[in-house]
């Protein structure tokens, strides 16, 4: 089990994130979980520093990205992202309450690979999340771990 | 004639000699030639005849100088009238600052009588703010420049100023101004009354802009904020029933099972509200559209809910209007959809979608169903965000159709209305702008 990349969510809301979890725990996906609380926290989640400088150097299979959160939001975090050599190729999936246009129009602007609404009904929802992590942490091949190289 | 200044009182004397005068110096002179040869001597006939000739050049004479000053009166009298009736304001100034004449205009518009306007420099009667760019203009007059729409303002009798317009031409014999002048008080008040609305316009405009996005904002954490909590609220009633399942009684299961549907239901309440709003910002895309082909775009997605059912659904021949066809399509799907709802209770729905000519050129489209109807009292609060005549239990839906529809066609510039009655089946009319046709395409 030691070799499973992580899933990596970056949620603010504490509640989402023990959904999903539940969600994938009913699903039993055997990669670890990951959570950053906010933007910032995740950009130094991915780059190993801060709170994060000593966590085992393997990039997360999948990154699952709020949008609206507090100090940097996930639009912040993508573009951060993809315009950093080392993480640009990371699987990035928006799953976010908003289905307004301009966040969707924004997100593919800055190249996310996938974008997700919420769905208000749990059983939908716990459904899209066991979804996202078959898909992403099992069918999906990633890019090759830069394993925290720089 | 172009040197002529044309007004009473002109001190300029022309240098030529005028063609009338030459010939009374002819006339008399020839009088007085014949005259001396007549009384010089020589034959008495010849004598006789030439003091006649003589009498008679002199007469001539006399006549045509007589007609000459009557005609000189007579033109100095036109242009006297000219001046005094004239219906803007005239006026000669001399060098000194000073006006030497002013028409009766001018008593009439600042209530000074000609000797009050004329005994001062005329500076003393124009607004301070305006007395140096008036004497900066009077100084290039005098250069020879021409005035023309110089605009300032002179004082009246009450103390109130007036707007003036000046049109003035330099003499150059005597330094003398000639100039006229046109009230323009009113039409600078319209003017600046349209400036004054204009700005309350843009001013209105701006803040329009602001409440717009402030409704944006809104919209937006609508849609985040709101829908959070109610998938939470969902999401631990469903996982307590799964740990829970076991010890609660049958009561317990229900109260669950009624706090997870109440939590769907407002977020459909939630989405239905965020669609609302996005219809109000969409861009309307206006082009000529065939309704028939709308029409039955419109049929083929309630085909779905038709199952089942026993549906007569008459399409009539549709004209073309001015419209948005997307949004037309879903407003037409709302209706359609409606008259489907409330139609279940009866054995075979009937429902038809036509159209008539409306006044004034447009079109109106309906919808018409023998379904549960309604009652006529209510009709105002049909199209209402949110606003049902049934309850949930009877027809479901959040009541949401008819006022999206509404906003629909007020995008448009038409109007929608509904007629009906209870048990007797209902007619949605909406009056669309008729299409542009080949000739404004």
């Amino acid at each position: 089990m030691n070799g499973l990349r992580p899933v990596l969510i970056v949620d603010d809301s504490a509640d989402d994130v023990e959904l999903m979890r539940e969600a994938l725990a009913e699903f039993k996906l055997a990669n670890p979980l990951a959570v950053a609380r906010d933007g910032e926290d995740a950009l130094l989640y991915l780059r190993r520093a801060g709170p994060h400088a000593s966590r085992p150097p393997v990039d997360p299979v999948v990154v699952l990205l709020d949008l609206k959160m507090p100090k940097v939001d996930g639009l912040e975090v993508l573009r951060a992202v993809r315009g950093d050599e080392r993480l640009r190729h990371l699987p990035i999936v928006i799953v976010t309450s908003s289905r307004e246009e301009q966040d969707l129009v924004r997100s593919y602007a800055l190249g996310v690979n996938a974008y997700v609404v919420k769905p208000v009904d749990f059983q939908a929802f716990a459904e899209a999340v066991r979804n996202l992590g078959a898909f992403w942490a099992v069918l999906n091949e990633p890019p090759p771990d830069g394993g925290g190289q720089p | 004639m172009d040197s002529d200044p044309g007004l009473p009182r002109s001190r300029g004397r022309r240098p030529g000699v005028p063609p009338r005068a030459l010939s009374v110096i002819y006339a008399l002179v020839a009088g007085a030639v014949l005259w001396l040869t007549a009384v010089s001597g020589g034959p008495p006939g010849l004598s006789m005849t030439l003091a006649i000739a003589a009498l008679a050049a002199l007469g001539a004479g006399a006549l045509v100088w007589r007609r000459d000053a009557a005609d000189r009166a007579g033109a100095s009298q036109r242009l006297e009238l000219l001046f005094t009736q004239f219906p803007d304001l005239l006026v000669t100034a001399d060098t000194a600052g000073h006006f030497l004449d002013v028409n009766p205009v001018w008593q009439r518009v600042f209530g000074f009588t000609a000797d009050e306007l004329k005994t001062k420099p005329f500076l003393d009667f124009v607004h301070p703010d305006d007395v140096a760019r008036t004497l900066a203009m009077y100084a290039d007059q005098q250069a020879g420049g021409e005035a023309v729409a110089f605009v300032n303002r002179y004082r009246c009798k009450d103390g109130s100023y007036r707007w003036l317009e000046w049109n003035a031409t330099p003499v150059a014999v005597g330094g003398l101004i000639y100039a006229m002048a046109r009230d323009i008080t009113e039409r600078r008040a319209a003017e600046e009354q349209i400036r004054g609305l204009t700005a309350q316009l843009q001013a209105n405009v701006a803040s329009l802009q602001a409440a717009n996005a402030e409704l944006e904002a809104f919209s937006y954490s609508v849609s985040h904020d709101l829908r959070a909590p109610l998938r939470h609220i969902g999401g631990f009633s469903d996982l307590l029933e799964k740990r829970a399942a076991g010890t609660l009684d049958e009561e317990s299961r229900r109260y669950l099972a009624k706090v997870r549907t109440s939590a769907q239901r407002m977020g459909k309440l939630i989405d239905d509200l965020l669609a609302f709003s996005r219809l109000g910002r969409a861009e309307l895309r206006a082009t000529d559209v065939e309704l028939d082909e709308v029409a039955r775009s419109a049929a083929a997605e309630i085909q779905e809910e038709m199952a089942g059912r026993n549906v007569d659904l008459r399409v009539r021949p549709l004209p073309a209007v001015r419209g948005d066809p997307s949004l037309l399509r879903l407003a037409l799907v709302n209706l359609l959809s409606n008259a489907l709802k409330y139609t279940r209770p009866r054995p075979r729905a009937e429902i038809e979608l036509g159209a008539e000519a409306g006044s004034g050129g447009d079109v109106v489209v309906f919808v018409r169903d023998n379904g549960v109807g309604f009652d006529m009292k209510y009709a105002d609060k049909l199209f209402g965000v949110f606003q049902r005549l049934h309850s949930a239990e009877e027809f479901e839906g959040t009541g949401i159709g008819l006022a999206n529809v509404q906003r629909i066609v007020h995008r448009h510039g038409g109007r929608v209305w509904g007629e009906g009655k209870p048990d007797a089946g209902a007619t949605f009319y909406l009056s669309l702008p008729a299409a542009a046709g080949e000739a404004a395409a």
